[in-house]
């Protein structure tokens, strides 16, 4: 029994100092060592350095103080990939460093792409957990905004007279909306973190081996449509085997190019009402129905990524996003070429953008548009973008020129040209609930595509089945 | 009547006999002999201690009920409000309760009060810990080691040093080697403790924890903590039992609920009061953030199971024919007459649907394979323990880990089901079947996924059921000349009745709470394609989370628990009325 009383109390002696032995100032002095490294190459590492920072996070104080009393901001984004949690890791110790004594940062990065990131951040608002400062994606701004969870930034903004002139106006469109009066106002929710364009993804070894054209010089040419492009999607499918000429994924993006392109869209001008059944919409359903029924395309609903990827798919259609796993797994010669012009004029790309917005519950709403801005800056912006996943959401030359020089894709102008195409911007719906309406659209797209249902009863019903999305 | 007169209750040779009897068989304790036995008479000073202890405590709820109930700018919410208010009235009287029964010595006053103790001495124990941050360095402990590691190791050494030592020197407690390595044993674990310390740099917990200390608050819940401790140990005391004349049969119901309180509590805190709490949120209006909490009685049920069905002049007729706020559900043709039914939540209809095709399908499949597999591997065969092992593999396998390679093999470009169809020739390259993505098998998909995954954990369970089948109804079977399906038809399917009976309901219990295998297949579009993998659980998770309604998802909650509920209820009758009725039980 004494044995057992004294290795007992040396092990609790031992687990008491332990835990008593790493308290927050500690912990970030350590997530500041080991992210400083965060430029280096391999994996192990950047995991590591991911490992450290979120339980720096899990460690940091919810009331908003660190260790010593100082205001401590937490923050969040949703990487996509380890590398990019390192970078925001790294850019969060950078901008700590800066700041001197003003207040100290805790970076946690959030789950990754396939994860509920949104799901465990409402939760954690619910809660009274959620960080200071958070991104969230373009078509969440209503949402948040409407039940009261984000902050808005006008005032802080206007005694700082900060500019957000240099930010892409379809991004602040929405970032400055004013609910009640139902258009751009006094209003600022958030600043953009970044954005994004769709672009195809083009296996140019299998399209060389179909004969087909280059879909580069063809869009160098301005001969780069619909036509040309199922053109290029026929001769690769032809040849036989598992190939396919084109593959796309099922999420709203994908299939609101084509509504896009034939001049269709979504919503109407202001987005108040379903355009669904709009002539030109359907003729852009049509479109990819026909692309569909002639065995052009991977499968409906089936992932597109692995089969370009595995070499079979001459054309993929994805965002910037995809551009480090393509440079990963693409064991062939690949690059991007702008999306083919619609009978609508133009590509009818997606502007894809999320934003960082302020914590309606947060204590030090001062730091937190401080880190918004720091976060947000041409400098931040230049340095995530050398990653290759992002375009940065200024318009200045720098945070650009910093994103054309990350190659592969040699291409990288063809992300920048459909910014300059008149793209549709990824928003909230403010006069309804977007996710309904994602909802009841991406059925009804599905069942079309599929042959389980007919255009002309897609047409004729698709905006009264909508319509619960614009109720109450 | 036992005589204990010659049993030492401590082991020694010290203790007197006595010549004191306890009737087993009385209400009563008896007393214990004098010398060992502190008076009834000084425990009635402590319990008017007690007694001024509750009173204290009755008027302390009272300020608490008062602030509670106040009213102004700082109000609380009503929510709250009303939780605290109940909370302070129920400590109020069982607190004046326990004070006027010490008093007046009555025999359920010894009790009451230590219930009250107890669970005071946990709540301000718990709340010293929080003041202290406790629980935060909980979450340090991790990194804390990580840092110091290697001296942890050292330490860890030295002590192991030193038992061993310890150990030998029981045998030979003069051996002068032993005593060397002894001491350097210690003087090792000292010094591997110092570079411990160092290492860890306890200092900046260690001072803030006496910052904490100090405060008002700390202080407070500690010396509250400390009070109801001590009036437990006071009012559990032999003396306190005889001052209230304690019955045996009370004693012992004390005793075993002390045992159990710390299950009890933990059962109480995580599982029972989240389980009424959903109850209580499923009558409201209640947003996950918080943002509004009406009260709508049943409605959020009503919601849920509504139909109405409208004959249509055409067939395929639309909304129009049904009351608003209805969505189609499903066209009926009966006897040449069209008609429509709807529901106010399509999503959660189609998703029964899904689930009862679901249960009629995977649960067969993931009990029969089971059975007849079990079967095999109990047979004496060289090789049965490698495939024993290898069958329960998948049971231990994580959930994502399997669907993300089920999903990887299910891909209609490159996935290996389609690949292998090829070879065979059931498939053309480029044309194979899209499994996850076509509504026509999608949910079958699912199935095949789900009974891998359970069958052998199913086959184990069965296993262990032969082993309680008797040998001799197979050597009797054997001599009778039955074959091998007689034998498993005639003895081992009815001795295996209860082991079935239990994987039946566990495997329907499994598949009607069917979530994490659709979650992942079925992305980017949960539930899809077009709503023909949606099963309740997955509902009610987007009704939380996605659509922000905590009361709507609690609502469909307690209707798939009364599904499931009702579903092994059944399944039990089923069981009796075959036991009952002759079967093998």
């Amino acid at each position: 029994m004494h044995k057992r009383r004294l290795t007992a109390a040396v092990v609790a002696i031992t687990f008491v100092i332990a835990a008593c032995g790493d308290d927050d100032d500690t912990t970030a002095d350590t997530t500041a060592d080991t992210t400083a490294d965060t430029t280096a190459d391999t994996a192990a590492e950047t995991e590591e350095t991911a490992e450290e920072t979120a339980t720096t996070a899990g460690s940091a104080a919810t009331d908003g103080e660190s260790a010593d009393g100082a205001v401590e901001v937490r923050w969040r984004t949703r990487p996509d990939n380890d590398a990019e949690a390192a970078v925001y890791a790294g850019i969060s110790d950078s901008i700590d460093e800066a700041n001197g004594d003003a207040f100290s940062l805790a970076y946690e990065p959030g789950n990754n792409e396939g994860s509920p990131y949104q799901d465990q951040l409402v939760t954690e608002i619910a809660n009274g957990t959620a960080p200071d400062v958070f991104w969230i994606p373009g078509t969440d701004i209503a949402r948040f905004q409407s039940e009261g969870l984000i902050l808005d930034l006008a005032p802080l903004a206007a005694e700082d007279e900060f500019d957000t002139s240099e930010f892409y106006p379809e991004t602040m469109y929405h970032l400055t909306y004013d609910p009640e009066a139902g258009a751009p106002g006094d209003k600022l929710w958030g600043l953009p973190r970044d954005v994004s364009t769709f672009a195809l993804y083009i296996n140019n070894d299998l399209i060389a081996e179909a004969g087909a054209d280059d879909p580069r010089a063809l869009a160098e040419a301005d001969e780069w449509n619909w036509e040309t492009f199922a053109e290029v999607a026929t001769q690769v499918t032809e040849l036989g085997g598992a190939n396919k000429g084109f593959a796309m994924n099922s999420w709203w993006a994908n299939y609101g190019y084509f509504l896009n392109a034939a001049g269709g869209g979504f919503f109407n001008e202001d987005r108040t009402e379903c355009a669904l059944d709009t002539p030109e919409s359907i003729a852009g359903l049509t479109q990819m129905q026909s692309l569909y029924e002639g065995g052009l395309t991977v499968a409906w609903g089936e992932d597109g990524e692995a089969p370009w990827k595995a070499g079979t798919v001459g054309m993929f259609i994805n965002g910037r996003w995809a551009t480090p796993g393509a440079r990963a797994d693409a064991g062939f010669n690949w690059d991007v070429v702008e999306l083919p012009t619609g009978p609508g004029g133009t590509q009818g790309n997606f502007l894809f953008w999320g934003a960082y917005v302020v914590n309606a519950q947060t204590e030090h709403p001062e730091e937190a548009f401080e880190l918004v801005k720091e976060l947000t800056s041409s400098e931040t912006q230049a340095s995530i973008s050398e990653l290759g996943a992002n375009i940065p959401s200024r318009q200045s030359d720098a945070a650009i020129d910093a994103f054309l020089g990350f190659a592969p894709p040699e291409n990288n102008q063809a992300f920048i040209s459909a910014l300059q195409d008149s793209p549709t911007a990824e928003g909230p719906l403010w006069a309804g609930d977007w996710p309904k309406y994602d909802e009841v659209m991406g059925a009804a797209i599905t069942a079309v595509v599929n042959g389980e249902r007919t255009i002309e009863d897609f047409e004729a019903n698709i905006c009264s089945e909508t319509a619960v999305a614009f109720e109450g | 009547m036992l005589d204990l007169s010659n049993i030492s209750l401590t082991g020694g040779g010290n203790v007197k006999p006595s010549t004191t009897l306890i009737d087993v068989t009385s209400d009563v304790m008896a007393p214990l002999p004098r010398a060992v036995q502190p008076t009834a008479e000084s425990f009635a000073k402590l319990a008017r201690i007690l007694s001024i202890w509750h009173a204290i405590g009755a008027v302390t709820c009272v300020i608490g009920l008062l602030l509670a109930s106040r009213g102004g700018d700082d109000q609380l919410p009503w929510m709250p409000r009303f939780a605290l208010q109940g909370f302070f009235v129920l400590a109020t009287l069982a607190n004046v309760a326990s004070a006027y029964g010490i008093v007046t010595t009555k025999q359920w006053a010894r009790s009451a009060s230590l219930v009250v103790n107890y669970l005071l001495a946990v709540v301000a124990g718990v709340a010293t810990l929080h003041q202290i941050n406790a629980f935060r360095a909980l979450g340090n402990l991790g990194d804390g080691l990580y840092k110091a590691f290697v001296p942890f190791l050292f330490v860890l050494l030295g002590l192991i040093v030193v038992l061993v030592a310890l150990q030998l020197l029981a045998d030979r407690p003069t051996a002068p080697t032993l005593l060397r390595v002894k001491r350097a044993g210690w003087i090792f674990t000292a010094a591997a403790g110092v570079w411990f310390v160092v290492k860890a740099d306890p200092t900046g917990m260690l001072s803030k924890l006496g910052d904490s200390v100090m405060k008002p608050l700390t202080l407070g819940c500690l010396a509250i903590t400390l009070g109801a401790a001590f009036a437990c140990r006071a009012m559990w005391s032999r003396s306190a039992a005889r001052y209230f004349g304690t019955s045996r049969a009370a004693e012992e119901a004390l005793s075993g609920l002390a045992f159990l309180s710390p299950n009890l509590l933990g059962f109480s805190v995580f599982f029972a009061f989240p389980l009424l709490f959903s109850l209580w949120v499923s009558l409201f209006d209640w947003k996950t953030t918080n943002t509004g909490k009406d009260f709508i009685g049943l409605d959020n049920y009503a919601r849920a199971l509504s139909l109405d069905i409208s004959g249509a002049s055409t067939a395929g007729a639309g909304t129009e024919v049904l009351k608003p706020g209805y969505q189609v559900l499903m066209h009926l043709d009966w006897f040449g007459n069209n008609w429509v039914l709807g529901a106010r939540d399509v999503e959660f209809w189609l998703s029964l649907r899904n689930i009862t095709v679901f249960l009629v399908l995977a649960v067969p499949l993931s009990v029969i394979p089971a059975l007849v597999l079990s079967s095999i591997l109990a047979s004496r065969l060289p090789g049965m323990k490698v495939f024993r092992t290898i069958y329960f593999i998948p049971s231990v396998a994580g959930v994502i880990g399997v669907a993300i390679i089920w999903g990887q093999m299910f891909d209609a470009t490159i996935g290996w089901i389609n690949y292998l169809l090829d070879l065979v020739g059931l498939s053309e390259p480029g044309q194979g079947h899209g499994w996850l993505s076509q509504r026509s098998t999608a949910l079958y998909a699912m199935v095949v996924v789900f009974a891998w995954m359970n069958f052998g954990f199913n086959t184990v369970l069965y296993l262990a059921g032969h082993q309680g089948i008797p040998k001799e109804l197979y050597e009797a079977a054997e001599i009778d000349g039955a074959n091998v399906w007689q034998v498993f038809k005639r003895i081992t399917v009815p001795q295996l009745r209860n082991t079935t009976f239990y994987v039946l309901v566990t495997t329907s219990i499994l598949a009607l709470q069917l979530f994490d295998v659709v979650w992942i297949l079925s992305r980017p579009e949960p539930g899809g394609p077009n709503n023909a993998t949606t099963t309740p659980v997955l509902a009610l998770y987007e009704e939380a989370f996605t659509n922000n309604s905590q009361g709507y998802a609690s609502a469909l909650a307690w209707i798939l628990f009364l599904i499931i509920f009702g579903f092994t209820f059944f399944q039990f009758r089923q069981q009796r009325d075959e036991a009952t009725s002759g079967g093998v039980s």
